[in-house]
């Protein structure tokens, strides 16, 4: 068994998920999501954001305006659909459910605890 | 100190180091290849090449006068190989409902979108949306034997000029397949055409290649029907002169069926132009680093490879040449003994070469039987017709005749000889090296 593929297994389940709660929050610039991922200590690939990115607009998940720039080309910004937000409910919920489950099964002893918080930073 | 150009990339014009400019494109190009069957494969590399370009914006903006090598590495760095891409990329594959077999993550090749049922079990045949010149029949069909299109495509060619047989039945399975694109890494290697070690096209050397088999083998194959041809149209003409007296006919229908041979071929396979397709000519495995090193050796090794080859080359034409003078005896001894001295040197697979030479010689007869019966035909009713009953009129008694034919045969001989000499000197590989050889080759002429 591959201790680093078995954690990177953990880490991408999640990504996609932690990917468009930055996009929720409102249009985003690819590689200032990264620098917001990275801030929460959770890295990605620039290389693997592109191809992710295109495959969740093509879903119709996210869609994308050009915003101008004061150096250079226009810059692509990338917004959430309606349906990428309900899209983005499920996994939610989801996500929820069994940030719960691994709570109860891992600290049987403990309290409940505030999860939200430390969610992110479990990854 | 280096040399610095400017490109135009993504609307951004940017100074940038011929070599770090090689680097960025090595890279596109290998994320091109990583992305291949991905659906939005333009669109994504416009992206990352776009952000690639605002980076060196920024770069440029600090006071750079220009982006060097190390600047593309960081950014590349940045980014991520796609050897990096690997296993995150299979996982958000099969988070967005693609299929991933296991057994694809194992291989080398870098296709994240693969089909697992078309690459790794052999699943319904379809046509190859991907790889196709016409309708993606024949790739369609090497996928499904997993074998190299180029093959499957060569029988149907020659199934097409021995009574069109291939050409209908292309158009069938191209109303009945299913169009899809595949995934096809069949084998290892792939046929191309060898432009490193070219004479023409490099079919011969690509052929060589593929087989791994010493490069003159098939050209000699190719050049064969030609000079039996000529040969035979030679003993023909001074025997019968009487009976045959058209030495265009022989030579036509050898000539014309090699050529449209070589020219089917040409047009058939593909040219290895980029490093990967470089390293699955020569059935390497195709990842960053091997294409780095073809790259390497290309520039590198390419001065040491040339002298080497300079020296075998003016060797071979010296032995050859020195041999060419005396009897036809000594030359097929000389012939054979380079041929077992080749083969042993292609690691003793001397099984493995008769074997090439018979399925080379058995795919291409029928197209060639068919093509020499229509040239034949043509050349028949050309003489026959402009010939025959025109001669009577012009040309009386013995002697006129006899002048008026040596003549031609002499204006069709002579180029036909020089012919000769050319192929015989390329297939040879002598460039000038041999002066018997001129001598003696200018003493026939």
């Amino acid at each position: 068994m591959d201790i680093q593929n078995t954690q990177s297994q953990m880490r991408k389940g999640v990504l996609e998920f932690c990917i468009l709660s930055i996009i929720r929050q409102g249009e985003v610039y690819p590689s200032d999501l990264v620098d917001r991922m990275k801030a929460a200590n959770l890295h990605i690939l620039e290389g693997t954001l592109y191809p992710l990115l295109t495959r969740l607009k093509n879903a119709e998940l996210l869609t994308y305006r050009w915003v101008e720039s004061n150096s250079g080309p226009p810059r692509k910004y990338f917004v959430m659909t309606d349906k990428g937000l309900t899209f983005y409910g499920e996994l939610e919920r989801t996500w929820q459910e069994l940030a719960d489950a691994v709570q109860v099964l891992t600290q049987p002893a403990a309290p409940p605890a505030s999860d939200n918080q430390t969610n992110l930073n479990q990854d | 100190m280096k040399k610095v150009i400017n490109i135009n990339f993504q609307g951004r014009i940017i100074p940038i180091e011929d070599t770090a400019y090689d680097v960025l494109k090595q890279y596109v190009e290998s994320l091109r290849r990583f992305f291949a069957n991905e659906e939005g494969r333009d669109e994504i590399i416009n992206d990352i090449e776009g952000r690639i370009a605002e980076l060196f914006g920024e770069t440029l903006k600090k006071g750079s006068t220009c982006i060097t090598e190390d600047d593309v590495q960081r950014v590349i760095a940045g980014m991520g190989r796609p050897e990096d891409f690997e296993g995150e990329e299979s996982n958000m594959q099969s988070q967005l409902g693609g299929e991933k077999s296991e057994e694809n993550k194992g291989q080398h090749q870098y296709r994240p979108n693969a089909e697992p049922d078309a690459s790794s079990s052999r699943g319904r045949l379809y046509r190859d949306k991907n790889d196709k010149i016409l309708g993606g029949v024949c790739s369609g069909v090497a996928a499904y034997f997993r074998i190299d299109p180029t093959i499957v495509r060569l029988i149907f060619v020659l199934f097409t000029f021995s009574g069109g047989a291939g050409f209908l039945l292309y158009i069938l399975f191209w109303i009945i397949l299913p169009a899809r694109p595949l995934d096809n890494v069949p084998s290892t290697k792939r046929l191309y055409r060898n432009p490193e070690e070219k004479v023409v096209a490099g079919v011969a050397s690509g052929i060589a290649t593929y087989f791994d088999i010493a490069i003159w083998i098939p050209r000699l194959i190719f050049a064969m029907p030609l000079v039996v041809g000529i040969i035979s149209s030679l003993f023909r003409s001074a025997f019968w002169f009487d009976i045959n007296p058209f030495p265009g006919f022989i030579f036509g229908s050898f000539g014309g069926t090699l050529f449209v041979v070589y020219a089917v071929l040409w047009a058939v396979i593909p040219e290895a132009k980029s490093a990967s397709e470089k390293l699955e000519m020569r059935g390497e495995k195709v990842d960053l680093n091997t294409i780095k090193n073809t790259i390497q050796e290309d520039l590198e090794g390419f001065k040491v490879r040339a002298e080497k080859w300079g020296g075998e080359f003016s060797e071979k034409a010296k032995e050859f040449g020195s041999e060419f003078g005396s009897t036809v005896s000594q030359k097929s001894k000389q012939f054979s003994s380079e041929a077992s001295h080749a083969t042993k040197s292609g690691g003793g697979k001397v099984l493995n070469a008769i074997g090439i030479l018979f399925k080379a010689f058995f795919l291409f007869i029928a197209g060639i039987i068919a093509f020499a019966l229509l040239i034949a035909l043509i050349a028949v009713m050309v003489a026959s017709v402009g010939v025959f009953p025109l001669k009577s009129f012009l040309l009386e008694g013995f002697w006129q005749n006899f002048l008026a034919w040596s003549t031609l045969i002499l204006f069709l001989f002579v180029p036909v000889v020089g012919i000769v000499i050319w192929l015989i000197r390329r297939i040879i590989g002598a460039k000038s090296g041999s002066r018997y050889l001129g001598f003696t080759f200018g003493g026939l002429v």
